[in-house]
């Protein structure tokens, strides 16, 4: 609970600190990236407090290059 | 918003600190543990490969210091594609570039210095100041840059003259005993951590710099001095430890600081030497991350990436908490996964990038519709 | 406006995060471990730790009635539980980032060293810069028990010694924790330690009474040089040969030593530089070793008349005496290592690695069994006397009956 309480504040804390310029000096591609990104943001971090064990996203690199780190370690160039 | 401008100095500098930031805390155990007391020769070889690939990077931006890689994907590949493209790449450098390094300093931290510290505590407090550091912008990097990095070189350059009593020259010999095959991956290994992600700085730069006709000398220079820098705490490591216990650590550097004992006087100065990796990892996170910002407010037209940062780096810290499970994630993630990533990106997508560009140039007419439906 | 009230969320932030490191701990809540024992005993693990107390070490009316330091003693399956559990009878969590001294007895030597070795060199409040010994004839526990004189904290006084005798003396070594681990996965050399031993009184040794008068009862003594085969302890160099041991390995620093004289009395010399290389060779398919061995001395003393010290024939002399002797007893010390305990500890074996990396792979295996044993061992010492003192001829010459 503490937790989400500390996710809430610092959000409004980042909106508090940011929109009111955008607003001011009407940049709107500004805000909509600006909100997209908070919203993932807070989803991630509201993630976290409720499960607790997220896969690595790096996972999904490793899945990619996995065929080429085989044929590299092929010629012996990962040991 | 103004114009970004900075001096052919500070880019050397700024390229210099990159190279060195987080390397410096890894390498040496790495390559120590493939090519052993030839581990500084696996060093050499990788700086010259090194200086290879960062030439067919800087290539596209000699013919055009201007346009920077987002757009010249973009203009290459046709806009949609290449969109796809910056933001594929974008992301995954997010994953592998800054949320790696911060968490690399977290676990440095939980090891060696705060044990019983929860890692979010450290990665959110170097996060802030990532964060702060690369919403002001590219200047005033560049300024702290300038301003740190003498200090940097101070602690760096005294640490390797406090050490110089404590080298056993033996440790290096005999040269080559497994023969010359441990040299290639471990300068491979080298060369993904070093040079490999100065594909970064090709975002950064291009545009950047007040004298941009010269800037890839400059990045050339910074990358000569970080790789000097290097190939020296490589040497330490070997020279002062011996192959065994460096490839053994964790963080051999830092094991290094704690060997320096002039006369039983001046020792356990470790955490005041530890003051250089904080100043290199920084810029190595905040280059990683200013890039992405600005990298993601092109792909999106939006003019001013300020707004982005705070956002940007909630995310950066919270999947950088959990971005390595455990510490043997990490190493196997360092030796498999990301040197093939970096060939990937750092070399294989910039000439990708040269020869449609040279293609372009020979059949100017063509190129248009090719990259329309390609 | 909102600039001052970010700078004031900024500030509370910061103080709330900065003021609270999880695990900080301030000096008066710390017993800071000077020296650590382990002894195997039952097939358990016993861990002494010797803590110094701030207060006695600094206060200047030395004598109070509290020791200078104080012990903790826990049992444990493993070390790091034993440690853990020595808070039962410790107020303070032990700290041991000052350690100077990490003793083993000789039970454990011989149940193997290792498992205790990683331990110190994982856990991060362990410097490598304290030194090891195998306490010989007595547990550790017993030894840090021994109050001392002139260092009033037993732990210096044992790091201390160990300095000066390595330097002055060069029967004992000091070796830290990374040289250790480096000779244990070194195929082509096994590790040596010094020995630690409790001479005269125990009893009287752990009380007060041992420091109160000039003659302590009991005292610390280095004394000998531990040999192991890999990790475990399997016999001991007496001190004469722990000296000529150091001498091929090489890094003595300052040695004495004597020739006799003519009709009676001794010269004695007094060792200042050494310098060995050691060198692999192959003949005839068998390896050989080389040792050069160059040293520089000053006469030190002159017991018999005679000498006539002007000339520089004598000098030559003597340092063909010197030599002569010296090989003597080198090839000694080699020949008992070879026939009487069968492994490496010289170092022959790594040197060959760095000169013949080639062949050394096939020898690797078998070297402590079927090389090292045999291998045929060139000794060349070069003695060179520079000096004679403040005086040239002796005054002996001159005392007539």
């Amino acid at each position: 609970m503490l937790n989400i309480a500390i996710i809430a504040v610092s959000a409004a804390v980042i909106v508090w600190l940011e929109l009111p310029r955008m607003l001011r000096e009407q940049e709107y591609r500004e805000i909509w990236g600006f909100i997209a990104f908070l919203v993932i943001g807070i989803g991630i971090s509201l993630a976290q407090t409720i499960f607790n064990d997220i896969p690595t996203p790096v996972s999904l690199i490793t899945i990619v290059f996995k065929p080429f780190s085989h044929w590299l370690s092929m010629f012996g160039l990962i040991q | 918003m103004h114009v970004v401008k900075i001096s052919l100095r500070q880019v050397s500098i700024l390229t210099a600190l990159y190279t060195i930031g987080s390397a410096i805390l890894i390498v040496p155990s790495g390559m120590a543990s493939i090519a052993k007391q030839d581990a500084w020769i696996a060093c050499l070889a990788g700086s010259g490969l090194g200086f290879i690939i960062l030439a067919v990077q800087l290539q596209l931006f000699r013919k055009h210091p201007e346009a920077n890689l987002m757009q010249w994907t973009e203009k290459l590949f046709g806009k949609w594609i290449g969109k796809t493209v910056n933001l594929l790449l974008l992301l995954t450098l997010f994953l592998g570039g800054p949320a790696t390094v911060l968490h690399e300093i977290g676990i440095f931290m939980t090891i060696q210095m705060l044990p019983e510290t929860p890692i979010q505590a450290i990665i959110f407090l170097f996060g802030a100041l990532a964060v702060l550091g690369v919403r002001l912008g590219l200047e005033v990097l560049a300024r702290a840059a300038e301003m740190l990095f003498p200090w940097f070189l101070l602690l760096f350059l005294s640490m390797s003259i406090l050490l110089l009593s404590e080298i056993h020259w033996e440790h290096a010999t005999p040269i080559l005993e497994s023969g010359i095959s441990p040299i290639f991956p471990a300068a491979l290994s080298f060369v993904s951590i070093a040079f490999l992600p100065h594909i970064v700085l090709m975002v950064i730069f291009p545009g950047a710099v007040n004298r941009s006709a010269e800037a890839y000398k400059a990045v050339y220079i910074g990358s000569l001095v970080g790789a000097a820098a290097l190939f020296l705490i490589i040497g330490l490591s070997i020279l002062v430890l011996g192959p065994d216990i460096t490839a053994r650590n964790m963080y051999p550097s830092y094991m290094l600081a704690k060997k320096i004992n002039i006369g039983n006087f001046l020792q356990r100065i470790e955490a005041v030497m530890a003051v250089m990796w904080f100043i290199t990892l920084f810029f190595r996170i905040s280059l990683y991350f200013y890039a992405i910002a600005i990298g993601i407010s092109q792909v999106f037209h939006i003019k001013n990436y300020q707004p982005l940062v705070m956002p940007l780096g909630w995310i950066l810290a919270a999947v950088s908490v959990f971005i390595y499970p455990n510490v043997p994630f990490k190493l196997q993630w360092d030796a498999t996964i990301w040197v093939p990533y970096t060939i990937t990106v750092g070399f294989l997508f910039p000439l990708v990038l040269l020869i449609l560009h040279g293609l372009r140039k020979m059949l100017p007419k063509k190129s248009k519709k090719q990259s329309d439906s390609a | 406006m909102k600039r001052i009230l970010a700078l004031i969320l900024l500030h509370i932030v910061v103080t709330l995060l900065l003021s609270g490191c999880w695990n900080r701990r301030e000096l008066n809540e710390l017993a800071i471990a000077v020296a650590a024992g382990v002894d195997w005993v039952d097939d358990r693990y016993r861990l002494t730790v010797q803590v110094a107390i701030p207060g006695q070490v600094t206060s200047k009316k030395s004598g109070g009635p509290q020791a200078p330091a104080t012990l903790y003693t826990a049992e444990g399956d493993t070390i790091f539980e034993a440690s853990r559990r020595m808070t039962q009878v410790s107020p303070r969590k032990i700290y041991f980032s000052h350690l100077r001294m990490f003793l083993m007895d000789e039970a454990m030597a011989r149940e193997g060293i290792a498992k205790v070795l990683d331990l110190l060199s994982r856990d991060h409040e362990f410097r490598p810069d304290f030194y090891l010994v195998i306490t010989r004839g007595a547990t550790a526990e017993e030894t840090l028990k021994i109050m001392t004189q002139m260092e009033t904290i037993p732990a210096n006084k044992l790091y201390e010694s160990l300095q000066t005798s390595e330097k002055a003396w060069s029967a004992s070594m000091t070796v830290t924790l990374d040289e250790l681990i480096n000779d244990l996965t070194s195929s082509g050399k096994h590790p040596v330690l010094t020995g630690l031993i409790i001479t005269g009184d125990r009893d009287i040794g752990r009380t007060r009474k041992n420091v109160e008068n000039i003659d302590t009862p009991g005292q610390l003594k280095y004394s000998g040089l531990a040999v192991f085969k890999l990790d475990k302890l399997i016999g001991w160099l007496n001190e004469k040969d722990s000296r000529n041991y150091r001498l091929i390995s090489g890094d003595v620093k300052s040695s004495v030593s004597f020739i006799p004289c003519k009709n009676e009395g001794k010269i004695i010399i007094e060792t200042l530089r050494t310098d060995s290389k050691l060198k692999g060779r192959i003949v005839e398919s068998r390896p050989e070793m080389d040792i050069r061995i160059n040293m520089e001395g000053n006469i030190g003393a002159v017991e018999c008349s005679g000498l006539d010290l002007s000339e520089p024939a004598t000098v030559r002399e003597l340092e063909a005496e010197m030599e002569e002797n010296l090989k003597r007893s080198l090839e000694s010390v080699v020949d008992k290592v070879q026939s009487k305990f069968k492994v490496d500890i010289f170092g022959f074996g790594e040197a060959f690695r760095r000169s013949h990396p080639r062949e050394w792979k096939e020898m690797e295996k078998t070297w402590n069994e079927r090389y090292f044993p045999n291998l045929k061992t060139n000794i060349h010492v070069d003695y060179k006397i520079r000096r004679t003192g403040t005086t040239n001829d002796t005054f002996l010459n001159d005392i007539k009956e």
